[in-house]
């Protein structure tokens, strides 16, 4: 008998202030170790916390971008655990009082998947596991972070994974993060329970901190199937969390001790709580720019493009950005589209990235792309150039010019060429005659191999056919 | 001896007119200091930077720079509130080598205002206490009577001479208690007026930093000194700047007192009717309730704000196994007292899911209310006075009690300002204090009022 498979996600989200949430340290990735560090941020003792107000403005954005409500008193409690990472031996965090209640996300399926809230908080410190033992890395100590919790409204992988991928399409577009999952800056716990339909929801079990698209869709199915099984042989067990390792491809249970805590959160008297006047979120939601699903609407409007297409180029910010940008030097929206949706995209495939960075810059891609469209170059010319290019931003003119790349369309050249092909091949020459379209291949195929490929099939046929019908 | 006696007002007055140096000063409470180092006042006493800073400040003054209110002039503060470089100890084994990197904000000002820092004073550990027993180094004696404990090594100290004055904390009454015991004024500002940075926390809603002093008149010349908004807390009030000292007049005329008997409240209060002051008695039956609720509330804030005392980062650790929790135990059972321990296991309790509602949020709710009394009372009244502590100075060893400081919490849950002033003597000749509490923000009229009855007092004497 099948199962449902029900699924809630908690999204961590760094916001890229330029300080730390609650003291003046700079928050930036990839520093030495423990050189954005304070007293504060140390957890020294006698400092106090003095909230960043833009970290406040960011959850608040974030909020509006995905329709959440803003709370009028918002306030900060502290959450408490012992870890080396966590210099307070607390997080300051949101639990009764969050910024932003409620709001959504609509799924392509036409699906809406609910948000419970969206709240700021602390990130803890990293550990550094090497040859001389473990050490404390505090630079993250600190930074702030919005939570973003959903409901359980999510029934499968791909529907959570496509879920986290609008959302995180979303976040990038407000400008609040720069979402980088390798950096950990976007990361995903996620709660799976399995239950037969009509029946109750399941025991939940939760994963934390997964990493990449992927080790989300595997960790939540195979949990689930690992649930279904479980159930199947007629065992129960009970709410845990459970790590994911995304080596192996399981989860394995943890200890109680690092299940079973009593976070003993309460109020922090240290912040004192925020009243959040309409009129400043009003000013916030006024520099909200376009949200990829009305950009998507607007391209089809405005562009023609189907709504596969549409939707298929706002899916992530870099796409959109790159499209967006390239229109504005080479206006050919279905051209430049195919192009992007078919080499770049192809490209970017085989690199195999949850963080889409593309480092060709969209003049350079507009230059490239009007070379081919203006049929300078060949098809497989371009796609050479956009391999050479695409992280040198070398001008595709230039290189053009300088290696006489350009295609070959001038008929004299490729008369000769052609002449001593139908001479050596009389064969192949008969059965053009006779009209076996198949040969004409044969023929553009050998006229490419002596142009290293520059030559213009149009051209090549119009040619071999005057030869042939003489 | 007799120059480390003057008033801290006297002291400045002295120095302005050259009549001293502040090496002298600085030597006179040392020296203090030194002779009666067994009331064990202090923790760390800063001889050499003291006298430097000293000399330089009466080069300074030779040399007719302009000079800010307390140039020259010695003063202590307790330690758990940080100076650059020096320990800051707490007085718990915890953070027994302990060196603060940075400044609160409180010491700054003394420093910035030419005050010659002179030590750091002995004190409760972490703050949990009332009687200064419970310190890592000993506990410091009340002066008045060795065999009696104070509230703290500052009230020791200024008791003592071995300051002229000094900035102490009053979470629930430290302050005001130790000036009860010891003989001194002792004054705990509106929740805010003070900035807290840099001061180790007990319990950040209600801990204070106020000042301890001889008279009225230095306590005023602190304040003045300490009070003002600081961004680095969020907490701290941003009130227009106050002249305490320019304007402090020993006057009660026109203003409505109301009495919280007990002790000899209500005999001393009467003193203010000749200054043109009414005074009614009040029904405030809300003691109990208040200091159930302070320990409640301050057990969980210093459970909390204790956690960061880890073994980690700094401060005592003791490796164990050297397994992650073994760090965590090991270091935190030798470094922290009895007390402190007590207080983290109440804390925990409080918070705990199953007493969350019922203890913590509960005692929220009786400070909501409190808070709530005392707006309908300052309607009715400019002052409430109450006894400071309804006992004199315990004697040492003697299990302590928590009704003690129940006079004092209801200021601190209220965040309201709260004056202790010498009042009578006790039956057994010891000092006793009287409190004397405010609207908040209403600095002025309570060390008015705490002058008129310093004055009052002098006449009787």
């Amino acid at each position: 008998m099948s199962y449902e498979i029900v699924i809630g996600l908690e999204i961590h989200c760094e916001l890229k202030t330029k300080t730390k949430a609650f003291c003046s340290c700079r928050n930036e990735f990839g520093a030495e170790p423990n050189v954005n560090v304070c007293p504060g941020c140390l957890g020294m003792p006698g400092t106090l916390p003095a909230l960043n107000k833009t970290a406040v403005e960011y959850c608040i954005r974030a909020g509006l971008a995905v329709g959440c409500k803003i709370s009028r008193y918002s306030a900060f409690e502290r959450k408490h655990y012992f870890y080396p990472d966590l210099p307070n031996a607390y997080q300051v965090s949101q639990l009764e009082y969050p910024l932003c209640i409620g709001g959504g996300l609509t799924l392509d399926s036409g699906k809406f998947v609910r948000l419970n809230r969206i709240h700021l908080e602390e990130d803890a410190g990293k550990l550094l596991h090497g040859p001389y033992g473990t050490r404390v890395d505090l630079n993250r100590a600190g930074v702030p972070l919005i939570e973003i919790v959903t409901e359980p409204d999510l029934r499968s992988a791909d529907e959570a994974v496509e879920f986290l991928a609008k959302l995180k399409s979303a976040l990038l577009t407000t400008g609040v993060s720069d979402c980088k999952m390798q950096e950990g800056r976007l990361r995903c716990d996620v709660n799976v329970s399995v239950n037969k339909p009509g029946d109750k929801w399941g025991t939940r079990i939760e994963m934390k901190n997964l990493a990449s698209f992927s080790a989300i869709k595997r960790a939540i199915t195979y949990e689930a199937k690992r649930q279904m099984d479980e159930l199947d042989k007629g065992n129960t067990f009970v709410q845990a969390t459970r790590r994911w390792d995304d080596k192996d491809g399981k989860s394995y249970p943890m200890r109680d001790k690092e299940t079973s805590n009593d976070y003993r959160y309460f109020p922090d008297a240290n912040i004192i709580p925020i009243n959040v006047e309409p009129s400043y979120v009003e000013s916030i939601r006024k520099t909200l720019p376009e949200m990829p699903w009305e950009l998507k609407e607007r391209l089809q409007k405005e562009l023609g493009l189907s709504e596969y297409d549409a939707r298929t180029i706002t899916s992530d910010k870099a796409y959109s950005d790159l499209y967006l940008n390239v229109l504005k030097t080479f206006n050919e929206p279905k051209f430049v589209l195919n192009f992007i949706m078919g080499e770049v995209f192809k490209k970017l495939n085989a690199l195999g990235q949850d963080d889409i960075e593309i480092p060709l810059k969209p003049e350079i891609l507009a230059k490239l792309l009007k070379l081919y469209h203006g049929k300078t170059i060949a098809q497989a010319t371009a796609r050479e150039l956009l391999d050479e290019i695409w992280e040198s931003n070398a001008d595709p003119e230039q290189i053009v010019k300088d290696r006489n790349l350009a295609q070959v369309s001038d008929s004299g050249a490729l008369e000769a060429i052609l002449q001593k092909l139908v001479a050596d091949n009389p064969k192949a020459a008969e059965q053009l005659k006779m009209g076996d379209p198949k040969v004409n291949q044969f023929f553009i195929g050998q006229t490419m191999k002596a142009t290293g490929g520059k030559a213009n099939p149009a051209v090549v046929l119009e040619v071999l056919n005057k030869i042939i019908n003489k | 001896m007799e120059l480390a006696k003057l008033s801290l007002e006297q002291a400045i007055d002295k120095l302005n007119r050259k009549e001293t140096t502040s090496v002298e000063l600085t030597k006179a409470v040392i020296a203090q200091a030194k002779a009666a180092a067994d009331l064990n006042a202090l923790i760390t006493v800063f001889e050499e930077s003291a006298l430097k800073a000293a000399v330089e400040s009466d080069k300074a003054r030779a040399a007719g720079k302009p000079l800010w209110s307390l140039a020259g002039v010695p003063v202590g503060v307790k330690d758990c509130i940080c100076i650059e470089g020096t320990k800051l100890t707490c007085a718990s084994k915890a953070l027994e080598n302990y060196i603060s990197p940075y400044t609160a904000t409180a010491a700054q000002k003394l420093i910035d205002a030419g005050a010659v820092i002179v030590a750091k004073a002995n004190m409760d550990e972490f703050g949990a206490g009332n009687r200064n027993e419970t310190s890592a180094f000993g506990r410091a004696k009340n002066p008045v009577d060795p065999t009696r404990v104070t509230s703290g090594g500052s009230a020791t100290a200024v008791a003592a001479f071995q300051c002229y004055g000094g900035a102490g904390t009053d979470s629930g009454g430290g302050i005001r208690m130790a000036a009860a015991y010891c003989g001194l004024v002792g004054l705990k500002p509106t929740y805010g007026l003070i900035s807290r940075h840099g001061v180790m926390a007990y319990s950040g809603s209600v801990d204070c930093v106020g000042p301890l002093t001889r008279t009225v008149a230095d306590n005023a010349i602190l304040l003045d000194v300490m009070a003002g908004h600081d961004p680095l807390d969020m907490t701290s009030a941003k009130q227009p700047k106050q002249e305490y000292y320019k304007n402090l007049k020993a006057d009660v005329k026109g203003l409505k007192v109301g009495v919280v008997n007990g002790g000899c409240a209500l005999a001393a209060a009467a003193g203010f009717k000749a200054g043109g002051a009414t005074v009614s008695e009040i029904k405030f039956p809300y003691l109990d309730a208040a200091l159930g609720a302070y320990v409640a509330i301050t057990s969980a804030e210093a459970m909390s704000n204790l956690n960061r005392i880890d073994g980690i980062r700094y401060g005592l650790r003791q490796n164990g196994s050297g397994e992650l929790e073994d760090v965590y135990f090991k270091s935190r059972t030798a470094g922290f007292g009895k007390a402190v321990k007590q207080t983290i296991m109440l804390g925990n309790y409080v918070l705990s899911k199953e007493n969350l509602d019922k203890c913590f949020f509960k005692a929220k709710k009786i400070q909501k209310f409190l808070q709530q009394e005392f707006d309908k009372l300052f309607k009715q009244f400019d002052l409430i006075v109450s006894p400071t502590v309804d006992i004199e100075a315990p004697v040492a060893g003697e299990a302590s009690n928590p009704t003690d400081a129940k006079y004092a919490v209801v200021a601190s849950l209220a965040g309201i300002p709260a004056i202790s002033v010498p009042c009578c003597n006790g039956p057994n000749g010891l000092p006793m204090g009287l409190q004397i509490m405010a609207n908040k923000f209403n600095e002025q009229t309570l060390l008015n009022a705490a002058l008129f009855f310093e004055r009052a007092k002098e006449g009787v004497k």
